[in-house]
């Protein structure tokens, strides 16, 4: 033992001496407490509250709710809710333009004709694309509209792709899409009968039951 | 560690009244020094006492025997309930601050001699200058010089380093002595 500081050491020992004594009663008073009070339940909830909170918000953020339906489907439900099953009263024009909605080979010509509104396109056309002519026979054909400079004609450079061609090849080009839809016309009305077969068929069993 | 202790040990960890009364009965003087040296105030040191005791019957389970024995591991339990209590107490006594005290002035020749003195007078002296330093340097002070722990000890009751207790008792030393020159002075 170090026998340094004797006077510290002293002046401890006194101090300590002074000090208020531990009352006989106090372990018996605090094994009571101890008795009486519960026991601590040693789970823990809140961890597990806090990781399911955050498993929740990154479960957000990663996998946001999807679109609930598209155009395409909508306008198939229009079509199919359209479609009259009594052949007699559907008119050929009518049904062609319900069937056409769905005919996927509008897409092949959208950008050939992008100076044509064709009325039987699925997806809306941005606004800055949309030229207002519908092509049902070349007699209804709504006139392109031209500004004349020094006596000669030159289509209106709505879009810049015009400037790639001259008027000739313009021509040409309205010319070829016009025998396209022809073409595309004929198709719709082949598909048409051919499904004017069935729905016939289809009446027949039902008139007979 | 002994196999006395182990019993004990595994009899608190299975919440036993015998093994808690046994605790009770080895350390609690012990505990009750610790505290009331600190807090001063009986009913505050009865309180903080069985503070204490609740959390080691509660936390048994963290107690490490590699790092500290039983009796260190419960001191330091007790020097901590004592330190929050004063903080919430915010103790208004008027204690000694580092900044006022020129360490480096001091020489530890002129600290070995003052207390190193165990004249009656010196001795009163001393005791007068131990009210004006703060409970927590006090405590450390007393561990070393009273209950004879050493500085290891100390360290791991008050969370610090064997360098920093040994820096803290030694300018404790020198507080003393700038205290007790100043009621030297004062007495005069």
């Amino acid at each position: 033992m170090d026998n340094r500081d004797k006077g510290l050491r002293k002046a401890l020992a006194h101090r300590e001496q002074q000090l208020p004594e531990m009352p006989a009663d106090l372990n018996d008073r605090l094994m009571q407490r101890v008795a009486v009070a519960p026991r601590r339940n040693r789970r823990m909830v809140w961890p597990w509250v806090a990781a399911a909170c955050i498993a929740a918000v990154i479960s957000i953020v990663l996998m946001p709710p999807r679109d609930s339906g598209t155009d395409v489907t909508q306008t198939r439900e229009y079509v199919a809710s359209n479609v009259d099953v009594k052949v007699d009263k559907v008119t050929t024009a009518d049904t062609m333009k319900v069937v056409a909605k769905d005919v996927p080979a509008v897409a092949e010509h959208k950008a050939v004709c992008r100076t044509q509104q064709v009325a039987v396109v699925s997806k809306p056309q941005p606004a800055a694309d949309t030229v207002a002519v519908a092509l049902a026979t070349p007699a209804k054909q709504a006139p392109l509209e031209y500004v004349t400079e020094d006596g000669k004609k030159i289509l209106l450079a709505t879009n810049p792709e015009r400037l790639k061609y001259t008027p000739e090849e313009i021509d040409k080009l309205k010319e070829r899409v016009r025998q396209k839809y022809l073409e595309l016309l004929q198709l719709e009305t082949e598909i048409f009968e051919a499904t004017q077969g069935q729905l016939s068929a289809m009446n027949e069993e039902i008139n007979n039951k | 560690m002994d196999k006395e202790t182990e019993e004990l040990i595994a009899g608190l960890m299975t919440q036993s009244p015998q093994a808690q009364q046994q605790l009770l009965r080895l350390y609690g003087r012990m505990v009750f020094a610790q505290i009331v040296r600190m807090v001063t105030r009986q009913e505050d040191a009865e309180e903080i006492y069985q503070d204490v005791f609740v959390k080691v019957f509660g936390n048994i389970a963290s107690y490490d025997e590699g790092e500290a024995s039983l009796s260190t591991w419960i001191n330091r339990i007790a020097y901590y309930e004592s330190i929050s209590f004063l903080r919430k107490r915010k103790d208004r006594l008027m204690y000694v601050d580092d900044r006022v005290v020129n360490f480096d002035g001091i020489l530890e020749q002129q600290v070995d001699d003052t207390l190193d003195n165990g004249d009656e007078k010196t001795v009163l002296l001393i005791e007068r200058a131990l009210k004006f330093i703060p409970p927590s340097e006090q405590a450390i002070v007393t561990m070393f010089y009273f209950d004879d722990m050493s500085i290891k000890d100390i360290a791991y009751i008050t969370e610090s380093t064997s360098a920093a207790v040994a820096q803290r008792l030694s300018r404790t030393r020198k507080k003393l002595y700038h205290v007790i020159n100043s009621l030297q002075n004062d007495d005069r």
